[in-house]
């Protein structure tokens, strides 16, 4: 037995082989009964928000097809194309692609039924104009590039998402480097980040973004600064329009690179989940970001509860309003249906009715979650946004635009 | 009891449960892993649609479980100084005791059982699911959504780090790596 020092892949097999089978002693009623509950609660959610909804969509149907042969003009913001937009969400969502079968059903009993079961949300194509993340409307008009950077304490990565005229000519690459040396990072209240030290170079082929640093560079200085860099880095070329599968470091064309105390030779490009949204102001500046949290939590509910409290040491302020009462958070495989009223205040400053909105819609896409239903009886709009419907998560976070 | 758990629960509870077991080594956590696995398949049982087979599907769906698992026990920042992917890390040290269906086997068993932590999460996953589970390389490729060469190669390097490990504990002269013992 140990004496020996070489095993050959077969030998290792085989002892991998011996390791025991382990059984589950529990009774599988009790597990049945444990995941019901569960189970239960979920499944009564899905099925009445939809079904109501789809009685709805069918009144409405009716109500405003007659009016359609008669009336030119319907295409006000309120009125969204549900044709349109809802196939897009389907495509979109694995989960649903795999019932493919779905567009083809004859009847509208079947269809009704596929739509509770998968509570397919309906996007509102609300005008963007006012709203501090980027949402699919702006596609039309924008390519956009994210860059994730530190503030000036290197305590928060601000993602700033900024939006170019759309021109599929030059690469996502191309705009990257293009936009780094333009950017005006500190009149936005943050640190002078981009463009980034040593060279950067991108492989299309193989998705490899490669850095080359100096020997000397400023991002092995102190654990911040090398944490700083790592966080801009995934911030930065994770985000869904850039495609990067890791980035690969490379000192003064030597392989690899000394962080803090830590040797890394590649990055892979794995994108951050969970965390929730809070509004952070830089100091001296009164431009507002939403910015993800450094912490993650362990579901969407307990998110949006902490996103009521500040947190101090990153100068993280709330956003959900201190007055607001969450009443209940639900989700289904798409969605989240947030329920809440606004409390014992009068009005709602409008502004921070928007922060909210957005933050929640960002924390949603966070955890993975394709659009948010807002239930409530005090309101039946925030800004732009009609919350009769589900409102589709954005693409990214804190739009910004740059001077050519 | 409903009809899709039970026949689920029986033909895959306890490969389930292992696969769980060996990714986290600990059993109560295992037992709420498979819980999740449950809440997760049934919940989205209308949509399997057969194009890979159920079992591909049910464990494609416990290794996120346990990866999601893996994510919760770490905050972000300490993801991020810890190396970043969390399926290339290694998975962390095992303080957990010896199960006794382990602890009364033989030597090189017990250090192979130890060894597996000394793997990344993909490289221990490949392990388990090919040699403890016995799935082929094409179903292995298929629960990690992985091509056949990705698994191949991922098991190629896990052995390798199986190999180098288990000849230090030998040099050693038993199950001693660094300060811990594992007993």
């Amino acid at each position: 037995m140990l004496g020996k020092k070489e095993w050959n892949e077969t030998q290792l097999e085989e002892i991998i082989r011996q390791l025991p089978k382990i059984e589950d002693k529990q009774n599988p009623q009790i597990i049945f009964q444990n995941i019901s509950s569960r189970l239960e609660k979920k499944k009564r959610f899905t099925w009445i928000i939809p079904t109501f909804a789809s009685a709805l969509a069918l009144l409405l149907f009716f109500i405003l097809v007659p009016g359609m042969f008669t009336t030119k003009d319907l295409s006000t913001e309120g009125n969204h194309s549900e044709n349109d937009s809802q196939p897009e969400l389907f495509e979109e969502n694995p989960a649903v692609v795999e019932d493919g079968s779905e567009e083809t059903k004859p009847t509208v009993d079947s269809d009704q039924e596929k739509r509770q079961e998968t509570s397919e949300p309906i996007v509102s194509s609300f005008s963007t104009e006012k709203l501090s993340a980027i949402y699919e409307q702006d596609l039309q008009k924008y390519d956009w590039i994210t860059f994730g950077i530190p503030d000036v304490q290197a305590q928060n990565v601000v993602p700033v998402t900024v939006l170019v005229g759309k021109d599929d000519s030059v690469t996502w690459f191309e705009k990257y480097k293009q936009l780094a040396e333009k950017l005006p990072q500190s009149a936005w209240g943050l640190s002078e980040y981009f463009p980034l030290e040593g060279k950067v170079s991108y492989n299309d082929a193989t998705e490899v973004l490669e850095i080359d640093l100096p020997s000397h560079t400023v991002y092995a200085q102190g654990s911040a600064g090398y944490t700083s860099f790592i966080h801009s880095l995934l911030e930065t070329f994770s985000s869904d329009e850039k495609k990067v599968q890791k980035v690969v470091f490379s000192t003064e064309g030597q392989k690899g690179f000394n962080g803090h105390g830590d040797y890394i030779e590649e990055l892979p490009m794995e994108k951050a989940k969970n965390r929730g949204y809070f509004l952070f102001t830089p100091v001296d500046s009164d431009k507002t970001f939403l910015v993800p949290s450094d912490v993650t939590f362990e579901n969407i509910e307990s998110a949006i509860q902490e996103m009521k409290k500040e947190i101090s040491t990153h100068m993280l302020t709330p956003t959900v309003p201190k007055d607001m009462t969450i009443e209940r958070i639900k989700t289904d495989a798409d969605a989240v249906y947030i329920h809440f009223s606004k409390g014992q205040q009068n009005g709602m400053d409008q502004l921070a009715a928007i922060h909210f909105v957005e933050a929640v819609l960002l924390t949603a896409k966070d955890f993975g979650y394709g659009a948010v239903k807002f239930e409530t009886d005090d309101f039946e709009e925030i800004g732009p946004f009609n919350l009769k419907h589900p409102i589709k998560v954005p693409l990214a976070a804190n739009k910004a635009f740059v001077n050519p | 009891m409903d009809s899709v758990f039970e026949r689920l629960y029986k033909e895959y509870h306890q490969d389930v449960f292992q696969f769980l077991f060996y990714m986290v080594k600990n059993r109560q956590q295992a037992e709420d892993l498979s819980q999740e696995v449950y809440i997760r398949v049934l919940r989205s049982y209308h949509r399997f649609q057969g194009k890979s087979s159920e079992k591909t599907w049910l464990f494609a769906i416990a290794r996120n479980v346990a990866i999601d698992h893996f994510r919760k026990e770490k905050g972000w920042k300490q993801r991020l100084l810890d190396r970043f992917d969390l399926t290339e890390q290694q998975v962390k040290d095992n303080k957990q005791p010896l199960p006794e269906e382990v602890a009364i086997l033989n030597e090189n068993v017990q250090a192979m059982y130890h060894c597996l932590d000394k793997c990344t999460l993909d490289q221990k996953t490949v392990i388990i699911m090919r040699f403890l589970q016995q799935f082929s390389i094409k179903e292995t490729a298929q629960m990690l959504k992985w091509t056949e060469s990705k698994v191949k190669t991922t098991q190629h390097r896990a052995l390798k780090v199986l190999q180098k490990q288990m000849a230090e504990i030998s040099d050693k002269g038993g199950i001693h790596v660094g300060k811990e013992r594992v007993e």
